[in-house]
């Protein structure tokens, strides 16, 4: 906290008019989106008017501006800052701005992370602190909302939501004859409209968002073997628009909802008779969210195909809300039970911890009458999904390429879980349209052709380095290296075919690591072992000639096991001590030579 | 970096007795009364300095202060129990300290962990060249209130801060009234700053206490009953033995992402159309069996299965099992 001036100090009673508050989220799953418009329906108790949107879409500029801001923000991966917080996140880094820019702001801020995790709410500490030191002043302690808690997130976000109300009411008293308004069944967040069957639809208006552009499926193939576990897709989709992309940015795609579930499930809603009448949509409660995109005039079936996920896993607001709506009282009492302290337990190992669908539940809670007003607050926003490129621009003008894992996997339940947006993806045909747009990533390749780039890609991590290395072998160079990683050198090495002939032509380097290839009992080999095993070459291409490693895939242990493999080289080989060849790892990536492309 | 916050006890802590002491020449720093504790190591336990800073130590307290070896805390073997020192004493020879620095910080963390908040931290038997010592002590969150360079009796003494207040006492805050020529400079400072202009090291924000490796809430074990949890690496409550019977009896499968389960859809449509068949004939003591999960208790045999699939014929069942598995030939 910056301290202030002791000449020019005044204080004074906020004015009760603009009791008008921003609450900015950034959220990877929709969780802190959800937290977000909880808060915001808490506010109204005090008389607050909350305004909410997600950081990505928040012009950052106004920020100056604001005097009182609620940041909801969640944690990702290994204690990394959702997508939709980096941009924002690094303004806020920059070294010259001064320690009193914030300080016309009041601000607090809540965290959703996991303690199993060690870098627990990491972002949103760091937000906390930074934004201290820019002189915002903190006016309630960080809330830190836990998935480990018997309750989830709601364990810590219940009372820090109390403790925000009676600061606000403290800071922004209310006039005597206002009350707090109690708790209770919320209203819904739009009202709905019928509309005649001859009314014209205005555009879509994704196809309106010039950041998406048409494109056309050219390729859906598996290119893991028939009799292998894992079902792995190579794309291809070709546009008309003349698209411009570099390695490392990312394809952003809406997925639909099957069509034939869509009508199983308006069926088992009661919905089917009404499934194609056309009603507009007036978001009424504008402090809640809507999903992006949201067309004025859509049919139910239009809704739950685009817009609603009635394939999510619902959160315990949705038990809460549900039973409002469940007309047996045997439902009413579990739905009770279930959001209840003692229930907590028993609803976790219902619905989350075995993925039930909000559909299944349904399904199974058959007394509820859901009037259609309430669906956005039923149902999540259908995401749009992220998929590195993987491919170069330059090598397939007009094309992206995707190499996609599609989710199958199997809980207690009998019928199998489905991901989402890959079941989309697998089910595309040839010819097939969809909008897809990017977004761009973070990786920046060297321009001096002395300089060599050593990519490192297990699994599906290899997306982005199939990109790096066309763009790498159309631009001429040849010091590229490609450690690979795989189970199977038969069922799951992806694109093996390019690699080996990329190396025959002495324009790759390309080593490759099966890990179950091995027999049994043997240690399996993994990219860090051959990294190891290369330990002259690896000081070579990133000591001696000043190389680029770039590391992409699921964001377990890989990383940190190809950084040790790094640190061991440039020991063994670069002549540094223990302690310094850690430093060199960690000068390796401030200078943007070690460059990581990780999801979890 | 940022300033941490900086922290002076409340009139109301400095009580009758703290002021005592102060009057009776005590350490000025020991505003705090509580055990104390001294680390020394293998050389100074040697040259002797070590046993003349316990028995000044016991004197001073009028209790025996608490005894430790540098590595053992170094090593990890002992571990301090948190909040638990009013002050904690390091002696060191000058070649110990230099050797420290690579387990500074963690020792910094564990000694921060240990203390009670306004608890002080001694380093003794400094010599001139200790210059990273403050702001290392800094960014573990200690705040600095004595320094002395030279002289046989150098040292720095640091102490803990208190933890933040949570929410608000009555008082509202001071604030400066908005001044709108600075508003329109700041405005412009905020939307021109460049994009090439360096970053701060944002992990260097946060303090010890941000930092502290959180505990996960551990549950004691009931078996049986639903849980949230998997079992934590270094399990001690038994939940990992108990997952490792549930796993290899076959009741529980756990969601692992990692390994994706290999799918055979062929035992699952048997034990399906086992179930369908049964349905007629199977009568149900608690009659809750054909309402879904929510309603079925531990041992129902129908478990997992949806209620829909219950009251289709068999081939309809291993049909709908067959969809949902739906591998598309590319």
């Amino acid at each position: 906290m910056s301290t202030h001036g002791a000449g020019d100090r005044e204080s004074y009673q906020h004015s009760s008019a603009s009791r008008e508050l921003l609450i900015l989220y950034a959220t990877e799953t929709g969780t802190a989106q959800e937290t977000a418009d909880r808060i915001a329906r808490e506010c109204r108790r005090v008389h607050f008017h909350c305004r909410v949107q997600s950081m990505d879409a928040y012009p950052p500029g106004t920020l100056i501006s604001e005097h009182l801001v609620i940041f909801v923000v969640s944690t990702t991966g290994w204690g990394a800052e959702p997508r939709a917080m980096s941009s924002l996140w690094n303004m806020l880094l920059r070294s010259d701005l001064p320690n009193d820019l914030f300080e016309d702001m009041d601000f607090c801020v809540f965290g959703l992370g996991d303690t199993a995790y060690e870098k627990f709410c990491w972002p949103a500490k760091k937000l906390s602190r930074r934004m201290q030191s820019l002189g915002g002043y903190e006016i309630c302690s960080r809330g830190e909302g836990d998935e480990q808690h018997r309750m989830g997130v709601d364990g810590a976000l219940d009372p820090w939501i109390e403790g925000l109300l009676e600061v606000l009411t403290q800071l922004y008293p209310l006039p005597h004859e206002q009350d707090n308004i109690p708790a209770g069944r919320p209203p819904p967040r739009v009202s709905l409209s019928n509309v005649g069957s001859d009314t014209s639809l205005d555009p879509d208006p994704l196809d309106e968002d010039t950041k998406f552009h048409t494109a056309s499926v050219k390729c859906n193939r598996r290119i893991t073997a028939e009799d292998w576990f894992q079902d792995v897709r190579h794309f291809e989709f070709s546009f008309e628009d003349n698209i411009k992309y570099n390695p490392g940015d990312v394809a952003v795609i809406h997925p639909s909802a099957a069509a034939s579930e869509v009508d199983t499930f308006l069926v088992t809603m009661g919905w089917a008779n009404v499934a194609d009448d056309f009603f507009t949509i007036e978001h009424t409660m504008l402090d809640q969210t809507l999903p992006d995109h949201l067309p004025k005039i859509v049919s139910l079936r239009i809704l739950f195909t685009r817009y609603l996920d009635f394939n999510a896993v619902p959160r315990r607001s949705f038990f809460q809300l549900l039973r409002y709506f469940a007309t047996d009282e045997l439902e009413r009492e579990k739905l009770n039970e279930f959001v209840s302290i003692e229930g907590a337990d028993e609803m976790y190992d219902y619905c989350q911890r075995v993925k039930r669908t909000t559909w299944e539940v349904l399904s199974e809670f058959r007394s509820a009458r859901i009037p259609r007003e309430y669906v956005f607050d039923l149902f999540p926003p259908l995401r749009p999904r992220e998929f590195s490129i993987a491919s170069s621009i330059e090598f397939h003008p007009r094309e992206i390429h995707l190499c996609v894992a599609i989710v199958r996997y199997r809980t207690k339940l009998k019928i199998h879980r489905k991901g989402v947006c890959t079941s989309y993806l697998s089910g595309l045909k040839l010819g097939d349209t969809l909008r897809i747009g990017l977004r761009k990533g973070f990786i920046s390749l060297p321009t001096d052709p002395n300089t060599p780039v050593v990519c490192v890609g297990p699994g599906t991590g290899i997306a982005p380095m199939r990109a790096v290395i066309e763009q790498r072998i159309d631009e001429g160079h040849t010091n590229t290296t490609l450690y690979f990683g795989c189970r199977s050198a038969h069922k799951d090495q992806h694109y093996h075919t390019e690699w080996e002939s990329h190396a025959e032509e002495q324009k790759l380097c390309y080593r490759v690591a099966c890990s179950r290839d091995g027999p049994e009992g043997v240690k399996r080999t993994y990219v860090q072992d051959l990294m190891k095993e290369d330990a002259q070459y690896i000081w070579t291409m990133l000591g001696q000639q000043r190389g680029i490693l770039i590391i992409s895939g699921s964001s377990n242990k890989m990383p940190t096991a190809v950084r040790e493999a790094v640190r061991g080289a440039v020991e063994r080989f670069g002549g540094r001590s223990n302690a310094e060849a850690v430093e060199y790892v960690a000068a390796m990536e401030r200078e943007g030579r070690l460059i990581e492309e990780c999801w979890s | 970096m940022a300033p941490t916050a900086i922290y002076t006890p409340s009139p109301s802590q400095i009580t009758s007795e703290v002021k005592k002491s102060l009057m009776n020449g005590s350490s000025p720093h020991e505003i705090v009364k509580g055990p104390a504790l001294a680390i020394g190591s293998l050389d100074t336990a040697q040259d002797g300095k070590y046993q003349s800073l316990l028995l000044r130590l016991d004197a001073q307290e009028g209790r025996t202060a608490e005894r430790q070896m540098l590595d053992r805390l170094i090593d990890g073997a002992i571990s301090l129990a948190p909040s638990n020192y009013a002050s904690i004493h390091i002696l060191l020879s000058p070649s110990e300290y230099t050797s420290l620095s690579p387990s500074l910080p963690s020792l910094l963390q564990q000694t921060l962990t240990g203390l009670t908040p306004l608890g002080t931290l001694h380093l003794l038997n400094l010599t001139a060249g200790f210059l990273s010592l403050p702001h290392e002590l800094t960014l573990a969150g200690f705040m600095i209130i004595e320094s002395v360079r030279d002289g046989p009796d150098a040292r720095i003494v640091a102490q803990k801060p208190l933890p933040i207040a949570t929410p608000l006492p009555s008082a509202l805050p001071i604030r400066r009234k908005t001044d709108p020529a600075k508003q329109s400079s700041k405005k412009a400072l905020w939307a021109l700053s460049s994009p090439s202009t360096p970053t701060i090291d944002a992990e260097a924000l946060l303090t010890a206490a941000d930092r502290e490796r959180p505990v996960p809430t551990c549950d004691p074990v009931i078996v049986g009953a639903p849980r949230r949890k998997k079992a934590c690496k270094n399990c001690s409550c038994g939940l990992a033995e108990l997952e490792a019977e549930e796993a290899k009896s076959g009741k529980v499968v756990l969601l692992d992402s990692d390994n994706a389960v290999e799918v055979e859809a062929g035992d699952m449509a048997k034990s399906l159309i086992a179930a369908a068949k049964a349905a007629p004939k199977a009568t149900s003591s608690c009659g809750s069996c054909f309402l879904g999960d929510a309603f079925r208790c531990a041992s129902c045999p129908y478990l997992g299965a949806f209620m829909t699939m219950l009251f289709m014929s068999a081939q309809n069942s291993e049909n709908l099992l067959k969809r949902s598995a739906c591998i598309q030939p590319g």
